[in-house]
């Protein structure tokens, strides 16, 4: 928690902020890099298009470069998440206005609010738990999680019955969900 | 490690990964009913989701989404630096164009009271090069080597005036109203619509006019006519005060040149190394002065400076040395200088 929050504070230092406005390349690289991804895979909750969610982003970007003098408060986050879903919100309704059978699935679903998280911060959380895990049930999980294998691929690749594949990555989900389940609900205070 | 995992658990992950058989579907929505299991069943889709955006934020190309991202910023931005500093230059440089507009259009106001401005073209062709050109009126000109033409940009008056310095060809369109008028060092030549050579280069002591066809007049500065040529005459005026003289003569040897050909025919020597040094861009250096005298006939057509000085030593008692260039102290070269002497009599 402590990390995270120590992160973000260490991007929103006033520093950073003048020297962006000093036109400083090496601030708005250091920008792109920490959030790019992450706004990438949050606008794309909305969009469900990653080619569009990414032009978004890049545009987002390069009026974050353009209105530098204009940025009083030194929440890069909070800027960039704001324009990027604003961006989103407009295409979407240019989109409806256009055509009335909106071809887009936009989720409806009541106060629906995406999350917003920089890569960095997921590998964080997500890798340290995953350490926690027993050595065999982390192999599975990593298999299952980042290789994209099936449970009957695993169980095939380790000798392993499926069943017992199945409740190896069901208790990785339970043992990350305990760990990970207060950073779930701690997400408004980084806003 | 099984007993800790309930079999909804089991369902949660089989229906993320899209195995869950619609009987286990049915039980696992029966279990969500009660809301303690919804939410542990959101939490869990959650995490999972999580790890996917993970998952998938590591794929996209940051690099590449940078790069494209910079090249439309700073490029644009360079561009406009760029712009700015022109900016700057143009707001130096306004100044004195304001200054000058100001003098310009006063000096333009006062100069309209005496007659109107004139605005002259002046075209020159280097020694070693030859040139073709059309004037405003539609008349043609050829401009040999090391020759200049100043021409008002528009015939607007009651004369068709041009300057000639050099040797010059021109092939007049007839206009009865406005005269063609050539002036040429102290002399003009006037006429109506006609083709004609003249000769008039500064170091020369003679200006030659040769007509081809209409009829010429040649006069002096106060206007004076000295003569009338017919086609297939030369005048020779004489710029030491000898005056004018005018003979029958071979044409083409006169107007050769805008060919690409130069011919001499019963030349003396002098005036056939002047024509050759502008034809070739080079200088003669003469030892012995009797060469000077010799008198010479040939047609050189297109050959290079070489091949040139060959035939010349073959049809004249000629030798030639081609000296090596001199470099200045404005690290350029000199003019070529060719050294001629008598041809040595051989079996010495």
């Amino acid at each position: 928690m402590a990390d995270i929050t120590g992160k973000e504070q260490s991007l929103s230092n006033p520093f950073l902020l003048d020297r962006l406005k000093e036109g400083d390349r090496n601030v708005f690289t250091l920008l792109f890099n920490e959030y790019y991804s992450g706004l990438v895979i949050y606008a794309d909750y909305y969009l469900h298009d990653l080619e569009q969610s990414e032009d978004i982003v890049q545009s987002v970007f390069i009026s974050l470069w353009e209105n530098k003098h204009t940025l009083k408060s030194a929440s890069f986050r909070f800027f960039l998440v704001n324009s990027v879903k604003n961006s989103c919100i407009d295409l979407i309704r240019k989109e409806e206005t256009r055509n009335k059978y909106n071809l887009r699935q936009v989720n409806r679903e009541a106060d629906y609010e995406p999350d917003f998280w920089t890569e960095a911060e997921l590998k964080k959380m997500i890798e340290s738990a995953i350490e926690k895990l027993p050595p065999k049930c982390r192999e599975i999980f990593i298999l299952s999680r980042y290789k994209n294998l099936k449970s009957r691929e695993i169980a095939d690749k380790l000798n392993l019955s499926p069943r017992t594949v199945e409740t190896q990555i069901a208790h990785a989900l339970k043992v990350l969900r305990e760990d990970l389940k207060d950073y779930l609900f701690q997400l408004f205070f980084f806003f | 490690m099984e007993e800790n995992v309930s079999k909804y658990e089991l369902y949660i992950l089989k229906e993320i990964e899209g195995a869950i058989t619609s009987f286990e579907k049915s039980e696992l929505d029966e279990w969500r009913q009660n809301p303690q299991n919804e939410n542990y069943y959101q939490e869990q889709k959650k995490i999972w989701s999580l790890i996917e955006d993970h998952h998938r934020m590591k794929s996209i190309d940051r690099e590449k989404a940078l790069k494209r991202v910079e090249k439309q910023i700073f490029d644009r931005f360079a561009a406009k630096r760029i712009l700015q500093s022109f900016e700057k230059a143009a707001a130096i440089l306004f100044i004195p164009l304001l200054l000058w507009s100001v003098w310009y259009y006063y000096h333009q106001h006062s100069a309209d009271k005496v007659k109107k401005e004139i605005v002259f073209n002046q075209v020159e062709v280097p020694l070693g090069m030859r040139s073709s050109m059309t004037l405003p009126d539609g008349t043609s000109v050829w401009l040999n080597a090391g020759s200049s033409l100043k021409y008002a940009v528009s015939f607007d008056g009651s004369e068709r005036k041009v300057e000639l310095t050099g040797e010059a060809y021109f092939q007049v369109v007839k206009d009865k109203t406005r005269p063609f008028v050539v002036t040429a060092g102290e002399m003009d030549i006037r006429v109506l619509g006609t083709s004609f050579n003249c000769c008039a280069y500064p170091d020369e002591n003679n200006i030659e006019t040769a007509l081809v066809e209409g009829n010429v007049e040649i006069s002096d500065k106060s206007g004076k006519i000295l003569t009338e040529l017919k086609p297939g005459e030369l005048a020779t005026f004489s710029k030491t005060g000898n005056g004018i003289s005018v003979v029958k003569t071979n044409l083409e040897k006169h107007i050769a040149w805008k060919s690409g050909k130069l011919m001499f025919r019963d030349d003396p020597m002098n005036k056939v190394l002047e024509k050759l040094g502008r034809w070739y861009n080079v200088e003669f250096q003469v030892d012995n002065q009797e060469i000077l005298g010799y008198i010479y006939s040939a047609t050189f057509t297109g050959e290079s400076l070489d091949q040139m000085l060959k035939m010349f030593a073959l049809s004249a008692p000629i030798d030639y040395q081609i000296l090596p260039k001199k470099l200045m102290s404005d690290n350029s070269y000199e003019k070529q200088i060719i050294r001629l002497t008598t041809k040595r009599i051989s079996g010495r």
